[in-house]
């Protein structure tokens, strides 16, 4: 289980979060803009500072580096390294892990063709479509068997066809792998399909969920 | 109004080629190539090339973690420390020269080099601290440039990738950068091939031993062998042209992938 209390941020962006998400659910957080809901990922990321405790499996995590935290995120603007081929993209992500360039390379195989990326792997991002890009950002996320998944808006930037398919299979994803999830969105649509619970975020407080 | 600004473009154009053309109307074809052939050019050529390559190097070291620093931190005191960083490229390079020799003399830092057998003053090694003084701003500031271009935001999701901060500098960051501070790189070793009023204040002039190759122009000018000053101004020209070059080629697309990377 992963539970997230957040007494406030350093400006003030977030207060009295009180929240835990089960092993496997996919919790869905809906607000409007400004709501906090992006800047609470970044914090259980351990990429903003903040005031409070936040366990993962009952382990506190409060002072562990963004490295070591064992999370996995998809960024808004997914921020995929351009100077990489898609592989090492994904490659990149389990150095720490010490396969050995065999298993890597098997991994990101699997990976590749569980994300319908075959044929990509010599890319470059900015030779991928949207769609692709998104499926090489989600791939590299959970490249390194994260024991918990953040999702910041994942479909934002996509047509409605592209975004719908993509939540068809990332949801079929989360369904098989059972890794606990926190999506972020706007769109009631995503939340719903997606999210096992729905979370409403105001003013940097979570407000029903 | 174009007209009007197209005189100056050629008249600045005319100054140039003017300068160039009187540099190398005296020197002809034959008289060159035995020059350049010469024991002192070819001496000065191999100390320019080892003093400025040895500088630049100093330079990137120094220079490409204070840009890193001075992009991504703030602290107090930083716009201070960035107007100090920033006065070797406008200061004269005689009076930077008059700093390092008592800096680098007896009753300073040089007192402590000697006791270690280090001798800066009147040595190759101080051209290339006079050369460092005047390279290694150039490098910091387009290292900063290059690192403030780049959203810090890749730093971040190379550390949820499990990547510890250092892996991410030299697996993200500096090769995202890299474009930037190789250009700035590039710029620098011009400057430190170039650099001469610092050179001649802690290296000294004498032939065969602090002789680089604006030394070369120099010595050979004030005694009145024009030729071999010419044939390493020739070198000199030669570099620099080489060097705008490269970097105009370097500088043809540089933040387009990261833009790219976008949904």
């Amino acid at each position: 289980m992963t539970a997230v209390a957040v007494e406030r941020l350093h400006n003030h962006a977030l207060s009295g979060i009180d929240m835990e998400v089960e092993d496997g659910e996919c919790l869905a957080l809906m607000g409007p803009s400004g709501a906090g809901k992006s800047t609470l990922l970044h914090a259980i990321a351990g990429l903003l500072p903040y005031r409070g405790a936040i366990f993962f499996d009952g382990r506190p995590v409060d002072r562990l580096p963004p490295h070591e935290r064992g999370v996995g995120m998809v960024f808004q603007d997914l921020f995929l390294f351009p100077h990489l081929s898609v592989r090492s993209n994904l490659t990149i992500a389990m150095a720490r892990l010490s396969l050995g360039k065999r298993a890597e390379r098997d991994r990101s195989g699997d990976l590749l063709s569980r994300f319908g990326l075959q044929g990509l792997a010599g890319r470059r991002p900015d030779e991928l479509s949207g769609g692709e890009k998104q499926r090489v950002a989600l791939a590299r996320a959970v490249a390194t068997s994260p024991r918990l998944l953040l999702l910041d808006e994942p479909l934002s930037s996509l047509d409605a066809a592209t975004a719908k398919a993509l939540r068809r299979e990332i949801r079929c994803f989360q369904q098989e792998s059972r890794i606990t999830t926190i999506l972020v969105t706007h769109s009631r649509e995503e939340a719903a399909e997606l999210g096992d619970r729905i979370g409403v975020m105001e003013e940097g407080k979570l407000v029903s969920g | 109004m174009r007209r009007l600004f197209i005189l100056p473009l050629i008249l600045l154009a005319l100054l140039v080629l003017g300068v160039v053309t009187a540099l190398f109307l005296p020197l002809s074809p034959a008289i060159a190539l035995r020059t350049l052939a010469s024991p002192e050019i070819r001496f000065a050529l191999r100390l320019s090339l080892t003093t400025s390559l040895a500088a630049t190097a100093v330079s990137v070291v120094l220079g490409v973690p204070s840009g890193y620093v001075l992009a991504r931190h703030s602290f107090p005191g930083k716009a201070v420390l960035d107007t100090f960083l920033d006065l070797p490229l406008v200061m004269t390079p005689l009076i930077a020269g008059v700093g390092l020799l008592f800096l680098f003399g007896e009753s300073g830092l040089g007192g402590l080099l000697s006791r270690w057998g280090i001798r800066v003053l009147f040595t190759p090694l101080g051209a290339v601290a006079a050369q460092v003084f005047v390279a290694a701003p150039i490098v910091t500031r387009s290292s900063r440039a290059a690192f403030e271009s780049l959203s810090p935001r890749y730093e971040w999701a190379g550390q949820t990738l499990g990547l510890a901060p250092g892996r991410v500098f030299f697996r993200v960051t500096l090769p995202m950068a890299g474009r930037g501070i190789l250009s700035g790189t590039v710029l620098a070793w011009a400057r430190a091939v170039g650099e001469f009023g610092g050179t001649l204040m802690v290296a000294g002039a004498t032939r065969f031993h602090t002789e680089t190759l604006p030394i070369a122009v120099y010595l050979n000018i004030t005694s009145g062998e024009m030729e071999v000053a010419l044939s390493a101004a020739l070198i000199l020209m030669a570099a620099g042209v080489a060097m705008v070059l490269l970097l105009k080629t370097m500088g043809a697309r540089p933040a387009a992938a990261i833009k790219e990377n976008l949904p």
